[in-house]
């Protein structure tokens, strides 16, 4: 089963409108005399517009009721559910909600044992959940009280919309 | 066989041995384990209970996400952790229980996530997944707290809201909830409406006033509807002025004829009967002429006070310029003659058509009809047998 928050490209930062100061620079950074980036290179990514936040929210739907309809089976913890797991895999495959190649670099993370799978789908339900809540609160920090386009996003473009998403919070992780 | 000595019950009896730590070493040591675990157990429990403590929020709401990371970060609720998220799956479930009847308590008390979710309340059947996230992108820009936002299931949300709103509307009784207040403006004539109360309660704030552009768009309207009163005035020197230039046959008008044309008016002014055997004059002609200089002048003043607000000089130098005149050849008059009779019959018909729309969408409708007609559509009354 997939990361969720890892197909994104990692938990967003909190939200928080206002930009942050930046970090302190690491001490070899100074030592080095090396050029610092500007203040701008530093920014949080920009929040996720309305159309980004539906696709996140269906991105996060989907993996959740995955995974637990895996944690619901009375077999968890107990039997191999790698069968099970691939079958979950397929059908978000088959809806769009991820791509063939994240489908496997996901399973090849997905333990061997019982107990390691019960372990493994529960942490990765709470970065779901964490995800979606975390996506809402960045759109809510940055377009609270605002007139926004609330144009509904096509579920076929989601692929694309996930892919933006994605390179969103990357380019911030790069950045940072 | 009985008793040898029956009053051996009576003399007091050695004691017996006390079981001790050597007695029974591996039950000893058992029980030690079982001790250890126990105190294990109690102390996992003892922290994933914290966990759930600290995930309790001053509204007393249970965050699941905060219960996850309090268990990570304690080592002694490692011992317990496998029970523990199972029983936060439990407890997610509740979680989606409690912010579903949240969210519908906030739907009827705040006017803006209402605004928000009426349309989606309105659909009368149960949201599609798409909808629900659409609702939830735009309940969290609403301000609305995201988690609550992000657990609720909104059908649930919506259907608790609908049932409160139905509970006020009963515990205020039929006739408080007959009693008319102001509603939203009919469309298109900003009329006013009224509606009964009980309609407007878990509605959201409520629009009374017309929309932004109402003013100038009925100013517009009736600026307009002003000028096509005034059509029949418009229309008839340009009318008039087609007919006395197609009176005058070819080479009517152009330059040089209007010192011609003064020159026969003199001649026959003085002189009519000596005036006929000129050759080539006709004082048909210069009656025509005349007519024809008149409604063109007065057809370009018409169209310089069209354009209302102050005159300058330049402006009416450009009407000139763009109007017919006896100084530009006949056949370009005819046409730009044409052509202005046509755009006035064009602009005639869009004020008409969009007064349709009334004082709200007269801007809108006029900007519209503009750019779905054809001018030349309005010559063809005018053109040539070909």
């Amino acid at each position: 089963m997939p990361s969720a928050l890892t197909s994104l490209g990692g938990a967003p930062p909190a939200p928080n409108p206002v930009p942050q100061p930046p970090a302190q620079p690491q001490a070899s950074a100074l030592a080095g005399g090396a050029p610092q980036a500007p203040p701008s290179q530093l920014q949080i990514p920009p929040a996720p517009d309305h159309q980004q936040t539906v696709a996140a929210l269906r991105h996060f739907d989907a993996i959740e009721n995955a995974l637990v309809a895996l944690l619901k089976d009375p077999a968890v913890g107990k039997s191999d559910l790698r069968s099970s797991a691939i079958d979950q895999m397929t059908k978000l495959v088959a809806r769009g909600i991820m791509t063939p190649a994240t489908a496997v670099t996901q399973l090849s993370d997905f333990p061997d044992k019982p107990f390691d799978q019960k372990m493994w789908l529960q942490g990765h339900l709470q970065q779901t959940i964490q995800g979606a809540t975390m996506v809402l609160a960045h759109h809510q920090a940055a377009f609270a009280g605002q007139d926004v386009d609330t144009t509904p996003p096509s579920p076929d473009d989601h692929q694309n919309a996930i892919s933006g998403l994605i390179s969103m919070y990357k380019g911030n992780g790069q950045n940072a | 066989m009985p008793d040898p000595n029956p009053l051996q019950g009576l003399y007091p009896q050695p004691q017996q041995q006390q079981s001790s730590l050597l007695a029974n070493p591996v039950g000893t040591v058992s029980s030690i384990l079982q001790l250890q675990q126990l105190q294990r157990a109690l102390a996992a429990k003892q922290a994933v209970g914290q966990a759930f403590q600290g995930a309790i929020g001053p509204d007393g709401n249970f965050d699941p996400n905060a219960a996850f990371a309090g268990i990570k970060v304690s080592p002694a609720a490692a011992w317990g952790a496998p029970e523990a998220i199972g029983s936060i799956l439990d407890y997610r479930g509740k979680n989606i229980a409690n912010a579903t009847a949240q969210l519908g308590l906030g739907l009827t008390n705040n006017e803006g996530a209402a605004r928000i979710t009426a349309p989606y309340a309105a659909l009368g059947r149960p949201l599609t997944q798409e909808e629900q996230y659409n609702l939830k992108a735009q309940l969290a820009a609403a301000g609305i707290n995201p988690a609550t936002v992000q657990a609720a299931d909104l059908n649930g949300s919506i259907k608790a809201a609908k049932a409160a709103t139905l509970g006020a509307i009963q515990t205020m009784g039929p006739a408080a909830a007959a009693t008319p207040v102001t509603g939203a403006p009919q469309p298109g004539t900003g009329a006013p409406t009224q509606v009964p109360l009980s309609s407007t309660i878990g509605a959201g704030a409520r629009v009374t006033g017309t929309p932004p552009g109402t003013e100038v768009s009925a100013t517009a309207m009736q600026n307009d509807l002003l000028r096509e009163a005034n059509y029949g005035q418009e229309i008839y020197p340009l009318k008039a002025a087609l007919s006395s230039l197609q009176a005058l046959g070819p080479g009517g008008i152009g330059p040089g004829t209007e010192g011609r044309n003064k020159f026969e008016s003199f001649l026959n002014t003085i002189a009519p009967s000596l005036a006929q055997y000129l050759p080539g004059f006709d004082p048909t002609k210069i009656k025509n002429y005349d007519e024809f200089t008149k409604y063109v002048t007065q057809a370009t003043q018409q169209r310089a006070a069209s354009m209302g607000g102050a005159h300058t000089d330049a402006q009416l130098a450009t009407t000139l310029t763009g109007s017919p005149n006896n100084k530009i050849n006949d056949l370009a008059a005819e046409d730009v003659l044409k052509a202005n009779i046509a755009l006035r019959n064009m602009q005639r018909v869009q004020t008409l058509e969009a007064a349709q729309a009334g004082p709200v969408g007269y801007t809108a409708k006029a900007s519209t009809f503009a750019g779905t007609q054809d001018p030349r559509a309005y010559l063809v009354p005018y053109l040539s047998p070909a």
